[in-house]
């Protein structure tokens, strides 16, 4: 595959998709379901940078777990918060 | 192309396991993000007292900048994992010229954030405003901290791969340098949405 073309371009463009799809959904009402699908759109795109831009699949399992397991603190501690304030 | 793609994706972890740069660097990122998790679930319980003032302010904030902000620091980071790429190929010639484009996406990133800050003080907005304006200007604040921050490394970084000095076999540098500027990208990845959309 090529220096440009190659699984990194595919990464970047699920991600920009992905900010346009939470930019179209911030545009509708603020419900507690359209603020947890942003939340988790976020988190689904951190995911993706830590796996492909950082390369943390490749990295031994105790950092993997590290990685992940902030993301599923903060993204848990974010979503939860908003729906006990609801 | 596309069977090329795939296969990349479904990659398994045959190889055997290695931290892509210095594991100093991955611990510092690791604290830092610690501390932002932190920041987010105190705006989180802050919010959670006052709803009403929160979904107010962040009203005078322009989803349309943040998003665009967004996109900028994704391409700059996509442009730094084909410098890195290229360096590891023995491309050489892709390495500075692909650092150098991610350095131009922070400073236009770094634009547009001093022209919202400049559109808030204008407006009476500061952060003594409430508490809602303190969490926008202190997180959106360090978090501009780190992207100047990582310009610089940024700018070493396209200063060294100019002298070829990155390559297949000295690239731990280059990843580490790579892996902060990344942290940079993931924390506004979290930072829009919970200021600019949320509120």
């Amino acid at each position: 595959m090529g220096i440009v073309f190659n699984s990194s371009t595919v990464v970047w463009l699920i991600l920009v998709l992905s900010t346009c799809t939470t930019w179209w959904l911030s545009a509708g009402s603020v419900t507690f379901t359209s603020v947890a699908a942003i939340l988790v759109i976020a988190a689904i795109k951190i995911r993706f940078v830590f796996s492909y831009f950082m390369e943390v699949r490749h990295m031994p399992i105790a950092w993997r777990l590290a990685f992940d397991g902030w993301l599923v603190i903060v993204t848990a501690g974010l979503v939860s918060g908003i729906w006990f304030s609801a | 192309m596309l069977a090329a793609i795939a296969n990349a994706f479904s990659e398994k972890r045959t190889k055997t396991a290695r931290i892509p740069g210095d594991s100093g660097v991955f611990l510092f990122v690791l604290a830092d993000m610690s501390m932002f998790g932190l920041f987010f679930l105190s705006f989180i319980y802050e919010r959670s007292k006052n709803v009403p003032l929160f979904n107010e302010s962040r009203l005078a904030l322009d989803v349309n900048l943040g998003a665009i902000n967004t996109i900028i620091l994704l391409t700059a980071s996509w442009f730094v994992v084909v410098a890195v790429q290229a360096a590891k190929r023995g491309k050489l010639n892709y390495v500075a010229p692909f650092l150098f484009l991610g350095f131009v996406c922070g400073a236009v990133f770094g634009g547009i954030k001093i022209y919202e800050y400049a559109d808030k003080i204008q407006s009476g907005i500061s952060m003594m405003s409430n508490d809602f304006f303190m969490f926008y200007f202190i997180l959106t604040g360090i978090h501009f901290i780190h992207v100047i921050a990582g310009m610089v490394i940024l700018a070493v970084l396209w200063h060294n791969a100019r002298h070829k000095r990155y390559h297949g076999e000295n690239c731990k540098g280059l990843e580490s340098g790579a892996t902060y500027w990344h942290m940079v990208d993931l924390l506004w990845i979290i930072i829009f949405p919970v200021l600019y959309m949320l509120g």
